[in-house]
């Protein structure tokens, strides 16, 4: 195994969610033989992403530890990783899912999908 | 010419060909059609040429069921209602005319495209420029009408915009010089007397100031109004117990109107089509005033058995300091950073479903014509509370999902207890439809497929009661279209 790759589990995965994210060069992975979310890529997307702190303060005070929500975007992503090569189109293709399945959280008023959401909750807020 | 029916001597008896009665938006586009054709027509108006409070009065009723002022949604005045309509017009779509199985007593005798050279000549009637209801025709990318990039889960419905016509000011003089239409003002229609074979109104009676004077004439076109038509068919119910075509027991039965947010929320659009002018009201192409309405396609609409809503976009809004980090967050997502974003608060006009109960009755309180005041129970079926709940959010996830943009709703709870948002919170489009239903067979509606009632000979109807479903459109331009083919029927078979 090389330095900079580590294997976690799905705890692990949601322990980084709720702050330990500045860790990097880290693969998070489960054992089921598809593609593991690079826990690099996955912050480079929250990254771009960039949501502003007080919407990720507004969403963590609203969501988090009450919902599944972070188990599920671990869950969707490593699905879809199996067909789609990058995780930040993997995230893309998610949240349209969710708003075809109606999957969606209301902000404050707005209908944002609950991957939107979840990416939230796994931001330094 | 124009006459006021307090001239008229008592007892009269004035004989025309046709008998017009009301000078609304049906009325007198029946009126001026049949003039074109030759024919002389006895045009009979409640009100007089100014509003009165005396005339507005005897518009007065109860409402049982939601709130609903029966007297402030119309006008009883030359001109009718149009006298302060806003002026927006839309064809019913192909889907509403056709029956579908989820909409209970849904499905017109008679199609869309049987319309279409009617609603031609209503765009000239409501001058409307140069109509094209094809959303294609509209869109002109380098003068910035672009669709939004909603593949086909959303479709454009185009409105066109009336200037608006005031059909009682507008054809005021027309009138005056008319040799064919005489017009009786403050001549309120009080009974319908049917002759011995009791298959034909053999006499109108009109009550003028406190006297009566009576009209003959081979046809005759009820054309007072959405509530007011089957209130006077309940009415008239010496000879008929049940009312004048109310054998079926459909008369005032469906009553239909038009639920309505007139702020339901913020759209935040995105990318490079976010200033289409597509969906403003804008003018364009020989002064033609449009604006494309949103729809949800007709097969997500069936699949998710959905009535039919528009929505659209009323002017510019501001985001909070919250829909301000949404609104950065989800231009990083859909990669739309160096697009100018527009702001837009929207509304939505919903279809109700035909309901047998929503319906106009007589009250036991008489007006000071002595006929008996309407009673209206106007309200919303479970299926269309649903129907609005659901096509709110099926909106705004394809709005989402197609990286159009984000949407907020004024009022998420709707999305959980919508019958009390609804309650609260909703309008109506001052739209009175459906009382007077149009079927194929007389024991489901009140008039056949040329509006003529169906157990009277010449009496014909011209007014939204006639609608069997009522689609997201206004009505007045489906009115006048119905009114011009009317009037045609009613020449080819004098
Ligand atoms: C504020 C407002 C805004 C609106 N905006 C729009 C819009 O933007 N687009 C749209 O499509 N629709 C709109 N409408 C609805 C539109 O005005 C009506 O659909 C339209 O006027 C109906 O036409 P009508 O001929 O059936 O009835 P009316 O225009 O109401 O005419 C009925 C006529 O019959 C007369 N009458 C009544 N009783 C008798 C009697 N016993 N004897 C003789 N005459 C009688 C009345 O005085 C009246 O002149 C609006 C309505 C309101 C209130």
């Amino acid at each position: 195994m090389k330095d900079d790759l580590k294997i976690v589990d799905r705890r692990t995965l949601i322990a980084f969610a709720c702050g330990a994210l500045s860790a990097s060069g880290v693969f998070i992975f489960i054992p089921d033989g598809s593609k593991p979310i690079s826990q690099q890529e996955l912050i480079a997307v929250i990254k771009q992403l960039n949501p502003p702190k007080s919407l990720v303060a507004h969403i963590k005070q609203t969501w988090l530890g009450k919902s599944n929500l972070l188990d599920e975007l671990y869950e969707n992503i490593q699905k879809k990783l199996k067909d789609i090569p990058s995780t930040r189109v993997a995230i893309e293709a998610q949240i349209t899912e969710d708003y075809e399945a109606n999957k969606v959280m209301v902000v404050d008023g707005w209908i944002m999908s609950r991957t939107e959401v979840a990416l939230c909750l796994m931001a330094n807020g | 010419m124009i006459y006021q029916g307090e001239e008229i001597p008592a007892g009269q008896e004035l004989v025309g060909e046709i008998c017009v009665v009301g000078a609304g938006a049906a009325g007198i586009t029946c009126a001026l059609e049949l003039e074109r054709y030759g024919k002389k027509v006895i045009l009979l108006e409640a009100g007089g040429i100014e509003r009165s409070k005396e005339s507005q009065r005897l518009y007065a009723g109860k409402s049982t069921g939601m709130p609903y002022s029966i007297s402030h949604t119309r006008l009883r005045v030359f001109g009718g209602t149009t006298e302060h309509w806003s002026g927006f017009c839309a064809p019913l779509d192909s889907e509403d005319f056709e029956r579908k199985n989820y909409i209970k007593y849904s499905g017109w005798p008679i199609t869309r495209e049987e319309l279409n050279p009617y609603y031609k000549k209503a765009a000239k009637i409501l001058k409307l420029g140069q109509y094209n209801d094809n959303p294609d025709h509209w869109i002109d990318e380098k003068n910035g009408f672009m669709r939004y990039p909603y593949g086909e889960d959303l479709t454009e419905k185009i409105w066109h915009f009336s200037p608006p016509v005031r059909f009682g000011r507008d054809y005021k003089k027309h009138f005056e010089k008319s040799e064919n239409v005489d017009v009786f003002l403050n001549s309120p229609v009080v009974d319908m007397t049917l002759d011995e074979s009791t298959s034909r109104v053999g006499r109108v009676t009109v009550q003028s100031a406190d006297k009566r004077y009576y009209v003959r004439a081979k046809k005759i076109i009820l054309a007072c109004g959405g509530l007011e038509v089957p209130r006077l068919l309940l009415n008239f119910n010496k000879q008929i117990a049940k009312g004048l075509g109310n054998e079926s027991d459909n008369v005032g039965r469906f009553f239909q109107e038009h639920p309505e947010f007139h702020r339901a929320g913020t759209l935040l659009i995105t990318g490079p089509t976010a200033h289409s002018k597509l969906y403003r009201g804008h003018t364009r192409k020989l002064k033609t005033r449009i604006a494309g309405f949103t729809q949800i396609s007709n097969e997500i609409r069936v699949q998710k058995k959905l009535l039919s809503m528009a929505f659209y976009q009323l002017g510019a809004d501001q985001l909070d300091d919250l829909g301000k980090e949404i609104q950065y967050y989800s231009n990083n997502l859909y990669g739309h950073q160096k697009y100018k974003d527009n702001i837009r608060v929207f509304r939505f006009i919903a279809e109700q479903e035909p309901n047998r109960d929503c319906r106009v009755q007589l009250d036991s309180k008489k007006d000071a014509l002595g006929l008996f005041q309407p009673k209206l129970n106007l309200g919303l079926t479970d299926f269309d509370i649903r129907s609005m709940r659901d096509s709110v959010s099926t909106f705004a996830n394809i709005i989402s999902k197609h990286n159009i943009g984000k949407v907020k709703l004024l009022y998420p709870e709707m999305l959980e207890s919508t019958r009390e948002v609804v309650k609260k919170y909703m309008g109506w489009g001052n739209h009175h439809m459906g009382a007077t239903r149009m079927s194929k067979n007389p024991s489901e509606g009140v008039v056949d497929t040329n509006c003529k009632v169906h157990t009277v000979d010449n009496l014909y109807i011209g007014s939204p009661s006639v609608f069997v479903t009522s689609g997201c459109s206004n009505p007045t331009f489906t009115i006048v279209a119905l009114a011009v083919r009317l009037a045609e029927h009613v020449n080819n078979t004098l």
